[in-house]
């Protein structure tokens, strides 16, 4: 059975797969179903949802089309997720992969590393750092991936560790294998699945740690954010609650594809090493 | 009497556990000459994987000096060193372990050809085919993953893989100390019947003083790390000297049938 | 009918479409050393855990069992003791040796936990374990693979079942230790009037020791009967086979002695 199919047989796999994939859908069709600058004035302030076939969702307090600035706000999220765990898992990866080979003073010096970015609250150093070198997606996404990097490359490095031992590492070193190669190939893709299951986990604590720096007014100001939107709302939130509700929804949904696809894939990549 | 080709003078190693030294290997020394095989016998823990592991350079020596092939083969390091591997082969206890999960029986088999060169990259597919001929294999099996073949076969793979860059010593660790009574009987045969196709010369490493008198010209006894004892099998049947010895004989369980005293 | 333990008819186990054993059907006496044979799948281990109700879920089992002797299935821990192969993953690491001991007389004969200790204290000398005061205190980790393998033994029977089951528990031991194990089992075995059953790849090792033998091949009963008579004369080819397989001194060698 392959790897997706066994993914979508199980309920969280295939619920989860089913919200990412309308999620990446709205994500791509977005410039084309609501082409232009979503932050322009598409109306009248504070329309409410329902009540115009050309504004389904409303306006906002500026007059901006609500159901154009989710689906933008959709880009966004997915963007800086996927590209903050990217960053996250490939330099954490690096790391443990380096720790674990290395050993000895080498792997203490980055595991200190390590241990100095774990005990930093990760929203904490993500704040700092972009109240520092300023607000950009570029700046936000690096600044959440060094508050996510820590965990996958102290697995990675476990796993190194455990794979190092095994019987045919030394026999491909038995075989005059070259250091470098037994590392590339018989180690690394043996340690990383595990690793790679962290990803979505990431994924997910990336989408709410952007959404709070935009609803804190760090977010990039050009871009529309569903922070940036819950945030906006807020000013508003007791005459037009559902400006607020609904970049929120978006939010718990996303998030919620999010987890159940990593669970079931961590079951998949568990499951996938004892073989039927 | 022909060069040894192996000489391991003064050979020790020590770990620390739990604060602890503990001596695995101390002070042993022993030659195996071209074409012959030495058993090595002893319990779990006397420190017989231990010195195999020194010996494939898996683990760094404290002291000894280990001459293989005339050449000092503890001063050799980087690329000479693994060109040198060539010549001294292992074959793992558990064939499951020893195989990255992710390879079929054709990847385990090339790596050795394209490490040393030992065939032109073009003539490497025949080359496969050939080695698993040899250890007993079809050639249709080389497509298959190495989780997709019996233990049996798993094991005449490492076999095959150990053949691939023409040895002359292959470490066997309880290379058949997994396998089924069947099928162990018939891979003993084939070590066999390889030694005298190429003048291979064996270490075969076993908890079984029975399995080491079938297939090895001299035995040597170890425990608590030291070589106790070292002779003929008959001779170490017939009449052990160690403690060591005395208990492996023992050990070994006999078929009882009715012509037997009931015991 | 007393002097059966156990009536086994037509006893299968599956998992999902896979037959582990098939079509079992025979007895096992009173007090007696049955010792089952076979090779890496004959369902030789299935069908231990069939016997001591311990196959995992998702297997299905069909056929009979009787226990003539129990009146009912007997209960894994009280009527029946059970020693696995790797010694390593059946203890448990953060349990000390003491406790893993006392825990079936605890559990299952009302004892209080000094009686207990106690009792764990005059197995650890029924097993041979070494200065029993301090092994008792230790944790399975600070054991050899033989120990941990007696301590497994004392935990099982602990609560004095009647009947013992060793699945393959020599495998993972080297053939010094093998011997000590197999001849402790001969005589605990004895001494309580337990009923045991030997699972081993090892045809020499059971002939040694067991009253009969039943050999099982890709999960069916291939033969059965008194185990000196079935080394003497199998009548099955496989078991024929697996006889000529035997290694011991008296095998003929492959190479000569070369001083």
């Amino acid at each position: 059975m392959s790897f997706f199919t066994r993914l979508l047989r199980s309920p969280e796999g295939a619920f989860g797969m089913i919200i990412l994939a309308a999620l990446v859908l709205v994500a791509l069709l977005a410039p084309i179903l609501f082409p232009g600058d979503p932050l322009r004035i598409a109306g009248p302030a504070l329309l409410p949802p329902f009540s115009d076939p050309a504004l389904p969702l409303g306006t906002d307090r500026l007059g901006r089309d609500v159901l154009a600035g989710l689906m933008h706000g959709a880009r966004t999220s997915l963007t800086v997720g996927i590209a903050a765990a990217l960053m996250a898992i490939v330099l954490g990866a690096l790391v443990g992969t380096a720790a674990g080979f290395a050993g000895g003073l080498i792997d203490e010096a980055l595991m200190r590393v390590v241990d100095a970015f774990q005990i930093v609250p990760s929203f904490l150093l993500a704040l700092a750092i972009v109240s520092v070198v300023g607000p950009s997606l570029p700046v936000v996404i690096a600044a959440i991936a060094l508050g996510a990097w820590a965990d996958p490359a102290r697995l990675t490095r476990a796993q190194v560790l455990s794979i190092r031992e095994r019987d045919y590492v030394a026999a491909a070193e038995v075989i005059g294998m070259h250091p470098l190669e037994i590392a590339l190939k018989q180690v690394l893709p043996n340690a990383l699945p595990p690793v790679l299951a962290l990803t979505s986990v990431i994924v997910a604590a990336a989408i709410l740690t952007e959404a709070a720096l935009s609803f804190l007014g760090l977010g990039d100001p050009n871009v529309v954010t569903w922070g940036s939107m819950i945030a906006e709302g807020r000013n508003v939130i007791r005459s037009a609650a559902f400006l607020s509700i609904a970049p929120g929804l978006a939010l718990v949904v996303t998030v919620i594809g999010v987890y159940l696809f990593s669970e079931a894939l961590s079951r998949v990549i568990a499951g996938g090493r004892a073989r039927p | 009497m022909t060069e040894p080709l192996l000489e391991i003078s003064g050979l020790s190693k020590t770990f620390v556990s739990g604060g602890r030294r503990v001596s695995a290997v101390e002070s042993v020394s022993f030659d195996i000459r071209p074409g012959e095989t030495v058993g090595l016998v002893g319990g779990s823990g006397s420190g017989k994987s231990t010195l195999a592991r020194l010996l494939l350079r898996l683990t760094p020596p404290e002291s000894g000096r280990i001459r293989f092939e005339g050449k000092d083969w503890l001063d050799l390091s980087g690329n000479a060193l693994r060109r040198a591997r060539a010549r001294l082969q292992m074959v793992f206890q558990d064939p499951l372990a020893a195989f990255n999960p992710r390879a079929t029986v054709a990847d385990v088999l090339m790596d050795p050809l394209r490490i040393h060169g030992t065939v032109v990259p073009a003539a490497r597919p025949k080359e496969v085919e050939r080695l698993l001929e040899r250890v007993g294999l079809p050639s249709a099996l080389a497509e298959r993953s190495v989780l997709d073949v019996s233990g049996g076969q798993r094991q005449r793979v490492a076999i095959a893989r150990a053949l691939a860059t023409r040895p002359a010593l292959i470490v066997l660790d309880e290379a058949v100390s997994a396998l089924d009574v069947s099928v162990r009987r018939k891979v003993l045969e084939l070590l066999v019947a390889l030694q005298k196709e190429n003048g291979l010369a064996y270490l075969f490493i076993s908890h079984d003083l029975a399995v080491v008198r079938a297939v090895s010209h001299r035995v040597l006894v170890m425990d608590a790390g030291r070589i106790v004892e070292a002779a003929t099998a008959s001779r170490i049947i017939e009449d052990p000297q160690s403690d060591a010895a005395k208990a492996l004989v023992r050990a070994v369980p006999k078929l009882e049938s009715e012509n037997d005293a009931a015991t | 009918m007393t002097d059966l333990l156990a009536t086994i008819r037509r006893l299968s186990v599956a998992y999902g479409d896979v037959d582990a054993v098939r079509g079992l059907s025979f007895d096992i006496r009173l007090g007696e050393r049955l010792a089952i044979i076979g090779e890496s799948g004959s369902g030789k281990s299935t069908f231990a855990r069939a016997i001591a109700g311990l196959l995992p879920p998702r297997a299905s089992l069909s056929g009979e069992m009787d226990w003539p002797c129990f009146g009912r299935p007997p209960l894994p821990g009280r009527d029946l003791g059970f020693v696995f192969q790797d010694p390593g993953s059946s203890l448990n690491p953060v349990l000390t040796i003491g406790e893993q001991i006392a825990e079936g007389a605890r559990r299952h004969l009302g004892y209080s936990a000094s009686e207990a200790w106690q009792r764990a204290r005059e197995l650890a000398g029924r097993v041979y374990l070494p200065q029993p005061d301090t092994i008792l205190n230790a944790f399975p980790h600070q054991l050899s693979g033989g120990q941990k393998q007696r301590v497994a033994i004392a935990a099982a029977i602990s609560s004095r079942p009647r009947f013992l089951i060793a699945d393959e528990v020599t495998s993972a031991l080297d053939m010094v230790v093998q011997a000590e194990i197999v001849s402790l089992l001969r005589r605990l075995v004895a001494e309580d009037g337990m009923t045991l059953l030997f699972i081993t790849h090892d045809i020499a090792l059971a002939s040694s020791f067991a009253d009969r033998i039943v050999v099982f091949r890709n999960g069916e009963l291939v033969e059965i009967g008194a185990a000196k008579a079935v080394v003497s004369r199998p009548a099955d080819v496989y078991t024929a086979e697996l006889i000529a397989g035997h290694i011991d001194f008296t095998t003929p060698r492959l190479v000569e002695d070369m001083p």
